[in-house]
């Protein structure tokens, strides 16, 4: 066991968040802009271009220390995690080669589309698969090019311009305004056989990545928000009680950042503690995103709550709770694991 | 980066954990009684566990991963025997040789290590704590040679100790300095005083009081440095640190077995949403000390930089060591409050690492103020009128 962490990934996009996006991320939360050109600037510079967890979570943490843009991160981190991986992972040869180039460059952009509003299913058909049924809260639904579908415990690749897909308007939100949020309606979506991703593990594995590495952008937001306080408590003063508490804020970064950084190098490398590390990590970041931001703006945001970096965070965090698994299932997981249950939930 | 233990400090963590299923058992008798059984003592040394912390050829040297786990295992069998055994060969151990003369080493830490001596460090004194300043502790230079006169107070180990490293002040003219003496504590002068406390029962605590001992010119340090002086006390934190870390894994092991074993409305309780969502919660928030804890004593083991995130790591275990033996009691129920449960003596036991070795309120301090361009060793007069809307 040692602790020497590579920070050259994070070091890149970190200054590539600094220099390219840093500077346009108020604008664009104030008005909902959508930078298809910034999702280009992050392909053209290969960041999406990894399969590695470590490097992929250190990627995503320099570009958000360095931008401060929780939005362009999450949609970043929807479209390699949830979109390209999957594909990469579980999709034919020619499905790969139609459409991984164009996501890799950010030509495309990836969505996952899996919170059902009318339940979403998948029949066997002709041509392959029929799909119908509602999913809603789909980051980066109004934009993308590449939908991965999530019908029972099957996934399917949906294309844009397929027959039967609608995409809905985006979701106006009050967080999160860098992304774009929108619903998907499928009715009688027909799609060839290759379509569907890998069998009923494919959601599995989808959610061990997520758990290790969609949050890994708050590692840095976190350390961001630890700034801002900080410059908040230089300029207007802290009292002992708020420095006690900006101590904490600290720490809890400090945790966040070491569970997610395990839990990234624990899929890289497997192991009996693999499922339990990914919960831990899970929880921690969604605990610290639900609570941190928000208190932050109490006690350091901007006076009579103008705003400003630390209510942008707070109100990206909030909006983030809505996306996220619930609390109670990493919990489910690390109590399955503590009592040698094969399913946690109590028998009501 | 490796999150995997290799192949010789998982032998190591299991050697160590078989090493401590003697001095686990004894425990609740250890509190009880408030003395540390010889045959816990004698099962300490055969361990190797007091050779840990120091290199050959006195000990047998091992890395950051190896003492935190080690500590871990320790803490996690007997928080009394833990701090007795690591006050003396990690604290005053690693002041030995980090702030003293190769002779004062070779004198006492030898003995140390070898069990046959105890060691400890006497800073803070009834009045004085967290500052340094107010420390009144003095050593005299006179006709006769050095003289040590004044009191520590709330010393661990001060009972049982041979050997005490005394933070004294200087009495010569214009001189603020602070001095490190060795003193040995069978001395003429040096009386001792056990004060009752709440838990770690095991464990001597008291006062020491020196009336005009005599203190050989050797046996003064007045030119360690402050920075050599902040290395040794961040070991002792990380005591703190892994005794938390180890109630508190003790802590949740009970209630794993317990929540499996008592039944209530038909099933045992493990089965209750509130039951396995708190255990949870304690996994969550001690994997993430556990995490924080090793990284901080693998940088301490590789002589990197480690104040902030040994800081951090003693905030966050040590009141979580105390929130987790509490939700704890509460998962036993009633019986958690007998003295017949093991979680009772955790919960006492854990209050006492969130202020040794600097209260973690005045960490927090020291972790922030160099941030925010505040100095931490001056404070205003406390003004209510700043709180009015």
């Amino acid at each position: 066991m040692d602790f020497e962490y590579d920070q050259g990934e994070r070091a890149r996009a970190r200054e590539l968040g600094k220099s390219v996006i840093a500077d346009s991320v108020a604008e664009r939360d104030r008005t909902a802009g959508w930078s298809a050109e910034a999702v280009r600037a992050l392909g053209r510079a290969g960041l999406f271009d990894t399969n590695c967890p470590c490097v992929l979570s250190q990627r995503l943490i320099g570009f958000a220390e360095g931008s401060g843009d929780a939005g362009l991160s999450l949609a970043w981190a929807a479209h390699t995690i949830t979109c390209m991986l999957p594909i990469e992972q579980f999709g034919t040869a020619a499905l790969c080669a139609r459409l991984l180039p164009a996501l890799a460059s950010g030509a495309a952009i990836g969505a996952f589309a899996h919170a059902e509003r009318e339940g979403v299913r998948a029949v066997a058909c002709a041509s392959g698969w029929r799909l119908d049924g509602v999913q809603t809260r789909v980051i980066n639904a109004p934009v993308a090019d590449v939908f991965v579908v999530r019908a029972g415990t099957a996934t399917f690749v949906v294309e844009r311009g397929t027959a039967g897909l609608q995409v809905g308007a985006r979701l106006e939100t009050s967080g999160l305004r860098t992304a774009t949020i929108g619903e998907l309606r499928l009715s009688g979506c027909e799609l060839p056989a290759d379509s569907r991703l890998g069998d009923q593990h494919t959601l599995a594995w989808m959610r061990r990545w997520q758990r290790a590495c969609l949050l890994a952008p708050w590692v840095g937001l976190l350390g961001e928000l630890v700034s801002q306080c900080e410059l908040a408590a230089r300029e207007r003063g802290a009292s002992q009680s708020q420095r006690a508490w900006l101590a904490d804020l600290g720490i809890r970064q400090a945790l966040c950042e070491r569970v997610q950084a395990r839990a990234a190098w624990r899929l890289a490398h497997a192991g009996a503690a693999l499922e339990q590390e990914l919960a831990v990590a899970g929880a921690m970041l969604g605990d610290s995103i639900a609570t941190m931001p928000g208190a932050a703006l109490r006690s350091f945001g901007e006076p009579l709550g103008v705003a400003g970096p630390i209510e942008r965070l707070a109100r990206d965090a909030a909006t983030l709770g809505c996306l996220l698994e619930t609390r109670e299932a990493p919990r489910a997981t690390i109590a399955a694991k503590l009592f040698g249950f094969d399913d946690a939930r109590s028998p009501s | 980066m490796n999150f995997d233990l290799d192949e010789s400090q998982r032998a190591l963590q299991q050697q160590l954990a078989h090493a401590c299923e003697g001095i686990a058992k004894r425990a609740a008798h250890t509190d009880r009684t408030s003395e540390l059984p010889s045959a816990s003592w004698r099962e300490l040394i055969a361990s190797g566990y007091l050779g840990l912390f120091h290199p050959a050829p006195v000990g047998s040297g091992a890395d950051g991963i190896v003492l935190g786990l080690a500590m871990d295992q320790l803490a996690r069998a007997c928080a009394s025997t833990f701090w007795t055994a690591t006050i003396s060969t990690l604290l005053c151990g690693r002041m030995l040789t980090d702030l003293c003369t190769p002779a004062h080493a070779r004198r006492w830490l030898e003995p140390i290590v070898a069990g046959r001596a105890i060691g400890c460090f006497a800073a803070t004194e009834r009045g004085a704590g967290s500052d340094p300043a107010s420390y009144r502790t003095t050593l005299r230079r006179g006709p006769e040679g050095f003289r040590l006169v004044g009191e520590k107070s709330r010393i661990s180990n001060a009972g049982v100790a041979d050997v005490a490293i005394v933070l004294a002040r200087l009495d010569e003219p214009r001189c603020a300095k602070l001095a490190y003496v060795v003193v040995d504590l069978r001395l003429p002068g040096v009386r001792r005083e056990e004060l009752p406390k709440l838990g770690l029962h095991g464990m001597s605590w008291g006062n020491l009081s020196f009336d005009e001992v005599s203190i050989e010119p050797e046996d003064v340090i007045v030119d360690a440095s402050i920075e050599a002086a902040l290395r040794s006390v961040e070991w002792g934190q990380l005591l703190q640190v892994w005794c938390a870390v180890g109630l508190a894994e003790a802590a949740l092991e009970a209630c794993r077995r317990h929540a499996l074993e008592r039944v209530a409305f038909g099933r045992p309780i493990a089965h209750l949403g509130v039951v396995h969502d708190r255990l949870a919660d304690m996994r969550i928030e001690l994997d993430g000390a556990r995490l924080l804890a090793l990284e901080a004593t693998w940088r301490k083991g590789e002589g990197l930089p480690a104040r902030e995130l040994v800081m951090m790591a003693k905030i966050h275990a040590t009141e979580l060591a105390v929130q987790i033996t509490d939700a704890a009691m509460r998962t036993f129920g009633g019986w958690g409050y007998a003295q017949t449960c093991e979680i009772e003596r955790l919960h006492r036991d854990s209050l006492a690492n969130v202020p040794a070795g600097l209260p973690t309120d005045r960490l927090r301090e020291l972790l922030v103020c160099p941030r925010i361009g505040v100095d931490p060793w001056s404070y205003a007069a406390f003004d209510r009128s700043r709180l009015a809307p």
